[in-house]
């Protein structure tokens, strides 16, 4: 089932621009699908847009059968939440408490019952041992497990990371990652990420791929990221993995494409093998 | 030996019960004219040592040597702005300097602080953006309203105007998507190459370092723990175990395969060159 | 930046801590209003007394509470020259010919510095063991019978508690681009007017574009997470008042008795 169907959606700040030209996807219910693109490409607004902080002017977005618009906003966001890129521009409380208490304040959610939401939600981000810390005594993973906390409390079907680990060091992109992954797989949640990550797409579902505001290729993570052609054609990188099975391609040898490093020396051993 | 860290110790709030050795006895020459990697995790002290480096921070002990400049610890430092002009330090999301109205204006901004008459400042100036790929057209225009890789381009011509001998470099690439990262980086293996500058990168990814590095130097918890050709380092499997680094894909793919018995692969770099080893061999 | 202990909090377990934000308002209040009474030297010896018996229970050491009042040091000083300038009576301490003495110019000073290091007290013992936000909690309530005349205490109080939570951050900020510009060869400390000019231009600049950009993204999480202005909303802490409270207010209300019958009625 489509959870997301977008259809014919254009969007442009003041400057006349197009940022999003005639942009039409859909999003199945519990995939993981990555959105993949230049720095300006239009995936930021794209998600902007899915989370109805602008205002869609051409196009339609519909969630849950739903229409976006001003009627629906409230009721869409209570099902889908969204994940910034910096760490210290979403946190809102003084402590990882507060902050995770922010969204049930704003949903009217009764105190006594909060506090067994923000344990429960602490943990499965593993943030439990931190509730009373302050933001300033957090590291960027930290903080970002915290913002994905206080999304998971207000009980969304969908999450949109946007650019959510960028900021990160490479232990802290590890600990997202992970959590994004965990989410994925254990609570069943419908995942969007917008990301430069190539291997994080090679993992996921579906991968879309915008350029200059148009969707340039959509489909399966495999069959996207083995169009070379088109993803050098826009400056794009290859998965490193992929980009090894090319290479013996060209040597007139034939291997087939692995999503990790393991499967590629087992497949360049069975190569061994033959001759 | 452009720079000489002796015995060099950083301590923040000396004094205070909340006192933190960032840097502890730190002994390291870097040389002149090659490109050496900080790297360590978050908190080892890499962004404590680098702003040593422009003496943002005076030492609590030991002393470095920088070019000829000498800073000892608790002795009277001066011509401190001299040194400032001969290293140049690109902070992490350099953006964030900007500030003119004009992007000629604002790279033109370091040199005159630096006693740069008008004139040459600017002349300065549009060299620094030549050497950014960023033309004419610019010059004009406000450097607020430009992109994040061209905003991080500005910046950056904005350092090499003042033209230091030394570069430090903070993470230059967070933030930019691959294309932008890829361009910023071959703008200073030019740097490197065509300019002899001497090159410190402080980064987290190892990618980075073993595509652009001559040497690196491994910081943790406020020390040196290593310092070795980059070659070396991404091959010292205590290292690597201990510190818990993470191989560069082509090293880690190099290491496989050896496992499982191909030979003939060390040093190899390129993947062209890895996939024609692999199959010489068979 | 660790030297600025004014209206910073200090996490420490005491009973005073422990209290509710808005009787610790209250008393605030209260008690400023006991060091205005004229109520004489016995007066404030009273509230010094009991001040320093507050700060002994609350745990915070009295150097913390002298290094507080350091930044009032020039406006005492200040003070003193006015008043030796204006004060001609009393004993004649110093005469230099053009400048004289008296002693009631340093008695003044004197009875004003001790109203100012009193006041300094009270609202440093309230945010030393005060947090940030049960501040704004404490604030928002005792504001809260203003939102009939049309007062937003709930928006004040959400704009006072995401400043405080900002601060450090920006001070985090201001250090990382001055450095930047330091690098660039600005001189903060020296240099002509036209130059110093210049240097604060260099920082200011960007402080606000970042801080702008800040707002935008701070806006759009929390209007991702379901807060609309003026709306309604639950709050995740329940202020509670316990016996102590209750000993609190009454606390201050004698003291505010007792000055008033020092000054009025003896």
């Amino acid at each position: 089932m489509d959870i997301i169907s977008v259809k014919d959606l254009s969007f442009s700040y003041g400057d006349g621009i197009k940022v999003l030209d005639g942009v039409s996807l859909t999003i199945e219910e519990g995939s993981y699908t990555t959105i993949i693109g230049h720095n300006g490409s239009g995936k930021s607004t794209l998600a902007k847009l899915m989370a109805g902080l602008l205002m869609i002017k051409e196009g339609e977005i519909r969630i849950f059968d739903l229409k976006l618009d001003l009627n629906n906003i409230n009721k869409i966001r209570q099902s889908l939440g969204i994940v910034f890129q910096n760490p210290d521009n979403q946190f809102i409380g003084s402590t990882v408490r507060d902050d995770i208490a922010f969204g049930l304040e704003n949903h009217r959610v009764d105190p006594g019952k909060m506090d067994e939401i923000i344990d429960r939600f602490a943990h499965i981000v593993h943030m439990e041992e931190f509730l009373d810390k302050e933001p300033n005594n957090l590291s960027g993973g930290q903080k970002q497990r915290v913002a994905i906390a206080g999304v998971l409390a207000m009980g969304p079907k969908v999450i949109i990371f946007d650019e959510a680990t960028s900021m990160l060091d490479p232990q802290g992109k590890e600990e997202i990652k992970q959590v994004i992954y965990d989410l994925h797989k254990n609570e069943k949640m419908t995942i969007i990420s917008i990301t430069h990550d190539i291997e994080e797409a090679l993992n996921s579902d579906h991968v879309i791929v915008l350029e200059k505001g148009k969707k340039v290729l959509d489909g399966d993570a495999f069959s996207v990221l083995s169009n070379f052609k088109m993803l050098k054609a826009i400056g794009l990188d290859i998965p490193f993995t992929f980009k090894v099975s090319e290479a013996f391609k060209n040597k007139g040898i034939d291997i087939k494409k692995c999503k990790d490093l393991e499967g590629l020396v087992e497949a360049i051993c069975q190569l061994n093998l033959k001759n | 030996m452009p720079i000489e860290f002796k015995e060099l110790s950083y301590v923040y709030d000396e004094g205070m019960p909340f006192a933190h050795h960032a840097l502890n006895k730190i002994d390291l020459a870097i040389e002149e004219g090659i490109v050496t990697a900080i790297v360590g995790k978050t908190g080892s002290g890499k962004s404590t040592m680098i702003e040593h480096l422009n003496a943002l921070l005076l030492p609590s002990e030991g002393s470095l040597k920088i070019l000829d400049h000498t800073i000892i610890a608790k002795e009277k430092n001066t011509n401190l702005k001299a040194l400032r002009q001969k290293v140049g330090l690109v902070f992490q999301f350099s953006e964030y300097q900007l500030f003119e109205e004009t992007i000629i204006k604002d790279v033109s901004f370091g040199p005159k602080n630096f006693g740069a008459s008008e004139e040459e400042a600017v002349l300065k100036a549009k060299e620094a953006l030549k050497l950014v790929g960023l033309d004419e057209s610019y010059y004009e225009r406000s450097p607020l309203n430009l992109s994040g890789g061209q905003k991080r381009r500005v910046a950056i011509a904005g350092i090499l105007a003042m033209d230091p001998s030394i570069i430090v470099l903070d993470e230059p690439t967070a933030g930019l998507d691959p294309k932008g990262a890829s361009e910023m980086m071959s703008i200073f293996k030019t740097l490197n190459k065509d300019y002899q500058k001497t090159i410190i990168l402080v980064t987290h990814d190892n990618e980075l370092v073993y595509d652009f590095a001559d040497e690196v130097v491994l910081l943790d918890g406020g020390e040196v723990k290593a310092k070795l050709k980059c070659e070396d380092f991404f091959s010292d499997q205590t290292l690597i175990d201990t510190y818990k680094i993470v191989l560069p894909k082509i090293v880690a793919l190099r290491n496989m395969l050896k496992e499982k018995g191909f030979k003939g692969l060390d040093e190899v770099r390129d993947i062209e060159e890895l996939v024609e080893r692999v199959v010489d061999f068979e | 930046m660790n030297k600025i202990v004014f209206g910073k909090y200090l996490p420490l377990n005491s009973p005073i801590h422990h209290l509710d934000p808005r009787a610790k308002i209250l008393a605030m209040l209260v008690m400023l209003v006991a060091v205005f009474m004229p109520a004489g030297w016995y007066g404030y010896i009273v509230i010094a007394i009991i001040l320093s018996i507050v700060t002994m229970i609350a745990k915070i050491k009295f150097s913390y509470i002298y290094r507080s009042f350091k930044p009032m040091m020039m406006m005492v000083i200040f003070l003193l020259i006015i008043n030796i300038l204006s004060f001609k009576e009393g004993v004649l301490l110093l005469d230099l010919g053009f400048l004289t003495v008296y002693s009631n110019a340093l008695f003044q000073t004197f009875y004003i510095a001790v109203r100012l290091i009193l006041m300094i007290m009270i609202t440093t013992l309230l945010t030393f063991t005060t947090k940030p936000l049960d501040l704004t909690l404490g604030i928002e309530y005792v504001l809260g019978p203003f939102t009939r005349f049309g007062l937003p205490t709930h928006e004040i109080a959400m704009i006072i508690s995401i400043a405080l939570r900002f601060i450090p951050t920006i001070i985090e900020e201001t250090m990382r681009i001055m450095n930047s510009q330091k690098s660039r060869g600005v001189d903060f400390e020296e240099g002509k007017l036209k130059e110093k000019v210049m240097a604060i231009v260099s920082l200011i600049v960007p402080l606000f574009s970042v801080a702008f950009q800040r707002a935008d993204e701070l806006a759009n999480a929390m209007e991702a997470r379901g807060y609309v202005p003026g709306e309604e909303r639950t709050r995740y802490k329940q202020l509670k008042y316990t016996k102590n409270d209750f000993i609190l207010l009454a606390g201050s209300f004698l003291v505010l008795a007792m000055v008033i019958v020092l000054a009025f009625v003896i």
